[in-house]
């Protein structure tokens, strides 16, 4: 038992697992990002906004579909993770809104992303470009 | 008993099974976007009429919608391929909601992107509303929260006509691509 407390509680208290995007066709300025946000730690965090230099501005969006229709809306205040929980950004529901490309985002490639968390403070993650026929 | 059961085989053989209800909503009857004229990404005029011999499908969406859109995109392409040699058979077609950003050059990279055989619409910008009014349909233009970029929240529904351009299904975007894809095989049996 101790040792298990020893363990997590120097395990960093947040980390990020099977973070990806779409690859994009030229001209196209946006693309969604979607990973797994894991808090091990004892105390909630929330993840406040995340930037990358390939891309001029990156918000957390939300996605809802309601009567039919589609519709897109700015998380405010961040995506709370609380204690020891897991959080999905993924297709069709909360999500990273990659806008302004600079360059069509390729198959195969790893982009820099960093996420700016209220307790965890910054940290890195590259996000995995997959083939748009392969990813729902 | 015997003769009961003659009686019961003369009467079911005299009315033929009901057709199952399509997984999609039936809507055949209906005629929406069958007398529109839009531009494809060529600059060329079409109209439902020229894809006949094809079941159609039509999808609304945009190039700079992230989520729903390539999302959907990516599950029609699966939905031709689950069909295989019957997927030649299929024709898709995105009409786009954001004429003003997506060029017809770049229209034409995304939807091919997801599926060489896709094909991109883009009415003028101010013929959208009409386009879109004539699928019964919305798309309205929303500001980021920064107001320096807008997205589009449109319709998501999938339009399906059959292989003489009838219209004859509608289904949500996240229906399940195998329900899809067998109610389009009962479409391709059919014609």
């Amino acid at each position: 038992m101790f040792v298990y407390v020893g363990i997590a509680s120097a395990a960093p208290s947040i980390q990020i697992e099977n973070a990806r995007t779409r690859s994009t066709a030229p001209g196209q300025t946006v693309s969604g990002g979607y990973m797994t946000l894991i808090n091990n730690g004892l105390t909630a965090d929330r993840l406040l906004s995340v930037s990358a230099s390939w891309a001029g501005m990156i918000e957390i969006h939300h996605t809802s579909m309601d009567g039919g229709v589609m519709r897109m809306r700015e998380v405010q205040g961040g995506v709370p993770i609380p204690a020891n929980s897991r959080v999905e950004l993924k297709p069709r529901g909360m999500h990273l809104m990659l806008m302004q490309l600079a360059a069509p985002l390729e198959a195969g490639r790893s982009m820099p992303l960093l996420l700016q968390f209220e307790k965890a403070g910054a940290v890195k993650v590259s996000l995995r470009v997959e083939a748009v026929g392969q990813m729902p | 008993m015997r003769g009961i059961i003659i009686v019961l085989s003369v009467i079911f053989a005299a009315c033929a099974p009901p057709p199952l209800p399509f997984n999609a909503t039936e809507v055949t009857g209906v005629s929406y976007g069958t007398q529109l004229q839009i531009p494809d990404t060529q600059g060329k005029s079409r109209s439902l009429a020229d894809f006949s011999g094809k079941i159609t499908v039509v999808f609304f969406g945009f190039t700079s919608c992230p989520d729903v859109c390539p999302s959907t995109l990516m599950r029609l392409g699966q939905l031709r391929k689950s069909l295989g040699a019957d997927g030649a058979a299929v024709r898709v077609i995105l009409v786009t909601v954001d004429p003003e950003r997506d060029t017809a050059s770049r229209l034409d990279a995304y939807v091919k992107n997801f599926d060489p055989s896709f094909i991109g619409l883009r009415p003028e910008p101010a013929a959208l509303e009409s386009v879109v009014k004539a699928f019964h349909a919305i798309a309205v233009k929303v500001p980021t929260a920064d107001g320096t970029d807008y997205t589009i929240d449109h319709s998501s529904t999938i339009y399906v006509y059959d292989q003489n351009t009838r219209m004859r299904l509608i289904a949500q975007a996240d229906m399940p691509i195998e329900q899809l894809a067998a109610d389009l095989r009962r479409l391709i049996a059919d014609s």
